[in-house]
């Protein structure tokens, strides 16, 4: 394979220094995430610092714009090895945040063709931005795959309690708050066993069909075939 | 630029693609151990920034619990890690734009102690230029390209993860080095003029 420039592989270099986490990272969110076990003293008391300057710093932006392009356009001029530049031109040349990439949404998973289709804007953390770090606050509402766990699962327990019309109307909040949700391929499944509750047997066979399409190894469509006798 | 599985033994990239076929499903605990650091590298990689990196990382690893049965084979673990990460880092990735079109700079990036302030400061450009032209990329030529490069996945690793063949792979990367390397070089050619570094 081709070798890149000097300044592109730098630049990769860099993406491996930066992207890294650090211990603390991987013990903090290893603990979080398998939740056996606890966030220690130190590593609790560091993340609580950290959460507090990060308040600091959202009360003070103009402070931390400050703190930020003053060693960004210092080192600016050090990577380019332009010393002739004057401090206004490098200024100029390097906070700039990138200008937003728009990419056209997914179109590999369709929104499922459920009833009714109330218009809603899309769903947003009320927060403008989130600054979770522990589990608690990325726990709290707002966080959208823990919304979309809890509507599925409510789909799903209402269909073990044999009130398909219920799990139907969860399956079609989901499909209208999370088009594109991770869970969609969870909820595809359990719409076909909800319409297999239903009776409506022709439905379901044809959502599974559909959504066999996008994706044939799916187990989870497998087990609502078996669990349907489709 | 050499990949060595070796380099990065313990990063749970080295495991991606690499289990047994006789051993039996991970268990949600070690699923977790093992690809911790590959989720986030990837996160952060594809533009999660440093404020919502712990949400990224605990969503991807919710949807893994919540669908750890449907795992049955462990050798898909890797790829199926792989295919809920790229879905949840691409969900963060929609919402942001929406809401924060202009993102404030990621401050948490400045921190190392261990360097001068003028070094720490060139390596924040580097890696602010860095994720522009990533962001930038296409996203299946992204995807290859920080599999490959950031994450010295080889080869043979990154299609059983994504699902392509190998020379597909190859022929992505191929592309995505070349487009990147062109704009590393276009942009610092902008800064040499002294304009913004933007596309």
């Amino acid at each position: 394979m081709d070798e890149m420039s000097r300044e592109a592989s730098q630049l990769v270099k860099a993406g491996r220094v930066a992207f890294h986490p650090t211990a603390a990272d991987r013990a903090r969110l290893i603990a979080a995430v398998t939740g056996t076990a606890t966030l220690s003293a130190g590593v609790a008391r560091a993340a609580g610092a950290q959460r507090s300057l990060r308040r600091i710093f959202g009360v003070t932006h103009a402070a931390r714009l400050l703190v930020i392009a003053l060693p960004v356009a210092a080192a600016g001029a050090h990577w380019l090895h332009v010393r002739e530049l004057s401090p206004a031109v490098v200024q100029r040349a390097l906070p700039t945040p990138p200008p937003p990439i728009l990419v056209a949404p997914s179109t590999a998973q369709r929104p499922l063709p459920l009833e009714p289709q109330a218009v809603e804007p899309p769903h947003e953390p009320s927060e403008p931005e989130r600054s979770g770090s522990t589990v608690s606050e990325s726990s709290k509402p707002g966080n959208d795959v823990h919304q979309e766990v809890a509507l599925l699962s409510k789909a799903q327990a209402a269909l073990s309690r044999g009130r398909p019309q219920e799990a139907l109307e969860a399956i079609s909040e989901h499909a209208r708050r999370f088009p594109h949700g991770v869970l969609a391929e969870e909820r595809a499944a359990t719409l076909v066993r909800t319409l297999c509750a239903l009776g409506r047997t022709q439905a379901a066979a044809e959502e599974l069909k559909r959504v066999e399409k996008l994706n044939p190894t799916s187990a989870y469509l497998a087990r609502a075939r078996e669990s349907c006798g489709l | 630029m050499a990949t060595s599985p070796a380099k990065v033994a313990g990063s749970g990239v080295t495991n991606l693609v690499g289990e047994e076929p006789s051993l039996p499903v991970p268990s949600f605990e070690e699923l977790c151990t093992r690809y911790f650091e590959f989720v986030w590298k990837y996160a952060r990689a594809c533009g999660s920034r440093s404020d919502e990196i712990d949400d990224v990382v605990q969503d991807v690893f919710l949807v893994v619990q919540r669908r750890h049965t449907e795992l049955r084979d462990a050798q898909l673990a890797g790829s199926w890690i792989y295919s809920i990460t790229r879905r949840v880092v691409s969900s963060y990735r929609r919402r942001q734009r929406e809401r924060d079109a202009r993102a404030a700079p990621d401050v948490d990036s400045l921190k190392s102690p261990e360097r001068s302030p003028l070094a720490t400061a060139e390596h924040n450009l580097e890696v602010r230029v860095l994720s522009a032209l990533l962001d930038a990329m296409d996203e299946s030529k992204r995807e290859v390209f920080v599999l490959a490069e950031i994450l010295e996945m080889t080869g043979r690793e990154i299609a059983e993860a994504i699902g392509v063949p190998m020379n597909t792979v190859y022929s992505r990367l191929r592309a995505a080095r070349e487009e990147f390397d062109v704009a590393a070089q276009r942009q610092r050619k902008l800064l040499e003029r002294g304009a913004p570094w933007t596309r």
